[in-house]
């Protein structure tokens, strides 16, 4: 009689076969550790296309920067997240599928990813950690797509019957993420980020939109009809706040430090929150070839952009502005009256240049003064409505600027800007640009 | 099921109570395997005031029946089968939506009873109760969600004779079933039909 394996061995080499052909077809990612922190280990592919200021241990001081930032909303447990820094041309065999652009392996909670930090995959991470569930790709995409930092834009989501996308696969279609992400941000914005959260890892994991919609109706309290009508609704004259709507920033890192010059460090700043001025205000210079963004921290408000930027904010609605930065300072530049205006160095001036004004919401129309204190020489192309050497306006000295007039201007002088309040944009704040271009040009 | 099957066997294994008259080819033992297309429809409604929906989607079925003839033409089994309806399509609120990469298994077991008239020996009915497992699967997100319930079911068929005491068969068999969930909220009830055609072999 011989002797054949036991059953013990043949349990063994069953469940060799079943590893082998569930780890068939998926090859380690390309890439080489970088290191190890609390919650990251970080490897980077040669190929990768790494910035300056994120090689290094900076990759992984970016990652922790991040987890700390949005930890502040998730609240996510300790964890451990592999994280693959993979050039584009690697990411397909990394994830499985040649047309995905990165990827969470939940299991052993791995990104693979081509740029880093990538919110969206981080976020899919940090709500698994939270818990381990499924719920429909509805919900999981919009949470991944609900909270990030960056220059996202607004995605103008057309009022789509929300049965015919709670129950879709994430492949299907990318109103998935688009209409998932405004849904979930509609809910954090509207109930906070704890209810939300409690909502989350309460919901069906069937997708099913008549299961979705009364477990809506029961956390809730309110229809999802109602839901949806207020995402994509609002009264005829008045711009979709879906317009403007982008993504929550948790807006948890130290502010900007309005002293001058600015160091920019993607990896331990990837934006500031902007500082209460205290009824001064901020100025922001990105660069000869730059363009200051500050953007809203709830996602709801427009973005201000210049290549410099007078903000005279009142501080009650947070903002911040992503790098780079060359300077920030504050005084009062913006003032209500000329002899109060602050000399600003305006930055040398391009075919693209230009100065944007900013001040909290006037009750109509306000008119502030500016004191730009250079020399330059160049063709104003709109936003000053007068301007003058001194502070002559009140005496009659300064004819006010015929609106398609596009005069010469030398610099230093004095102007006004009067800003005016849109009755469909729902904003706290008014703005416009002062365009100066260079004479040569 | 394998409760239902322990008490089917246990019946087969019980000494054999001849009714007078039995022929000598029908054995005691009753086993019946089936296979064959199923087609679910269950609607479901929820707490609340929430509108509700309904589900259709066709199944292959497989159904096992182990039991014992207690007297001549009477048979009872422990029964299991099992229904696995495939991408169901969902009506509601006035639109349908497929539920692509979704499996909805209808799993019954229960004892059964089967008559076949002496009058007519190619041809049996009878019913059966027991419970029932609702288990929806996502197989794109790897989720499932299992939910318990009972089961009525009703069946008619034709049979005809093998070689060595089996019989090969057609058998028509409506299910009628129930069951609630609680998770995720709100509670809801499902009342489903699954008409099911089988291949029958019996011995």
């Amino acid at each position: 009689m011989g002797s054949g394996p036991s059953i013990d061995g043949w349990f063994v080499r069953l469940g060799l076969i079943l590893a082998a052909l569930v780890g068939c077809g998926r090859a380690t990612p390309p890439g080489a550790l970088v290191g190890e922190t609390e919650h990251f280990r970080l490897f980077v592919d040669p190929d990768a296309n790494v910035p300056a200021g994120l090689d290094g241990m900076n990759g992984l001081v970016a990652l922790e920067t991040e987890w700390a930032d949005v930890h502040t909303m998730l609240q996510m447990p300790d964890g451990k997240i592999t994280y693959y820094w993979l050039s584009q041309g690697h990411i397909g065999a990394a994830c499985g599928e040649a047309d995905e652009g990165a990827c969470l392996w939940e299991q052993s909670l791995e990104i693979d990813s081509p740029m880093l930090p990538n919110p969206h995959e981080l976020n899919h991470a940090y709500m698994y950690l939270r818990e381990q569930r499924k719920p429909v790709p509805f919900l999981a995409e919009g949470i991944a797509e609900a909270i990030a930092c960056g220059d996202d834009q607004p995605m103008y989501p057309p009022d789509v019957p929300w049965q015919g996308i709670v129950g879709q696969l994430e492949s299907s279609s990318d109103q998935v993420y688009i209409q998932g992400g405004i849904f979930v941000r509609y809910l954090i914005r509207t109930y906070g980020i704890d209810a939300f959260l409690r909502y989350y890892e309460q919901s069906p994991e069937q997708r099913d939109p008549a299961l979705f919609a009364a477990n809506f109706q029961s956390f809730w309290g309110t229809t999802l009809d109602d839901a949806w009508t207020a995402i994509h609704v609002l009264p005829p004259g008045v711009v979709p706040a879906a317009a403007y709507e982008t993504k929550i920033c948790p807006c948890s890192l130290p502010p900007l430090d309005p002293a001058g010059p600015v160091t920019n460090d993607p990896a331990r700043a990837p934006y500031w929150p902007l500082p209460n001025p205290a009824g001064g205000t901020l100025a922001l210079y990105g660069g000869p070839s730059e363009r200051v963004q500050i953007k809203d921290c709830a996602g709801v408000r427009p973005e201000l952009i210049g290549q410099s930027v007078l903000a005279r904010l009142d501080g009650t609605d947070r903002r911040y502005v992503l790098p780079p930065l060359q300077s920030a300072t504050v005084d009062a530049y913006v003032a209500d009256d000329c002899a109060s205006a602050a000399p600003f160095v305006l930055s040398p001036l391009d075919n693209t240049g230009y100065l944007t004004v900013a001040v909290p919401n006037p009750a109509d129309a306000a008119t502030v003064y500016v004191n730009l204190a250079s020399s330059f020489s160049g063709v104003l192309y709109g936003g000053l409505d007068e301007i003058c050497g001194t502070c002559g306006f009140d005496q009659g000295a300064c004819q006010p600027l015929a609106p398609t007039a596009r005069p010469g201007v030398q610099g230093p002088l004095y102007g006004t800007v009067t800003l005016y309040r849109s009755v469909t944009v729902p904003t706290d704040v008014v703005s416009d640009e002062i365009d100066i271009e260079n004479a040569g040009l | 099921m394998v409760v239902a099957l322990a008490l089917g066997a246990a019946a087969s294994s019980a000494r054999p109570g001849h009714a007078a008259g039995e022929s000598p080819a029908e054995r005691p033992l009753f086993l019946s395997l089936a296979v064959g297309p199923a087609f679910g429809y269950e609607s479901r409604s929820f707490d609340g005031g929430s509108p509700g929906a309904s589900y259709t989607g066709w199944a292959p079925a497989l159904d096992l029946a182990v039991g014992r003839r207690v007297r001549r033409g009477l048979v009872i089994a422990g029964d299991l089968q099992l229904a696995m309806i495939v991408n169901r399509t969902e009506s509601y609120l006035g639109g349908s939506y497929p539920l692509t990469d979704t499996l909805h298994f209808v799993d019954t077991l229960g004892a059964l009873v089967d008559y076949t008239p002496w009058s007519h020996p190619r041809v049996h009915f009878g019913g059966g109760l027991g419970l029932m497992a609702a288990t929806d699967v996502d197989t794109h997100m790897g989720s499932t969600d299992t939910n318990w319930g009972w089961a009525l079911s009703a069946h008619a068929g034709i049979r005809r004779r093998l070689a060595r005491g089996w019989s090969i068969g057609v058998m028509g068999r409506l299910t009628l079933y129930r069951f609630t969930s609680d998770t995720p909220p709100p509670s809801a009830t499902s009342l489903g039909l699954l008409p099911v055609l089988l291949v029958t072999f019996t011995r």
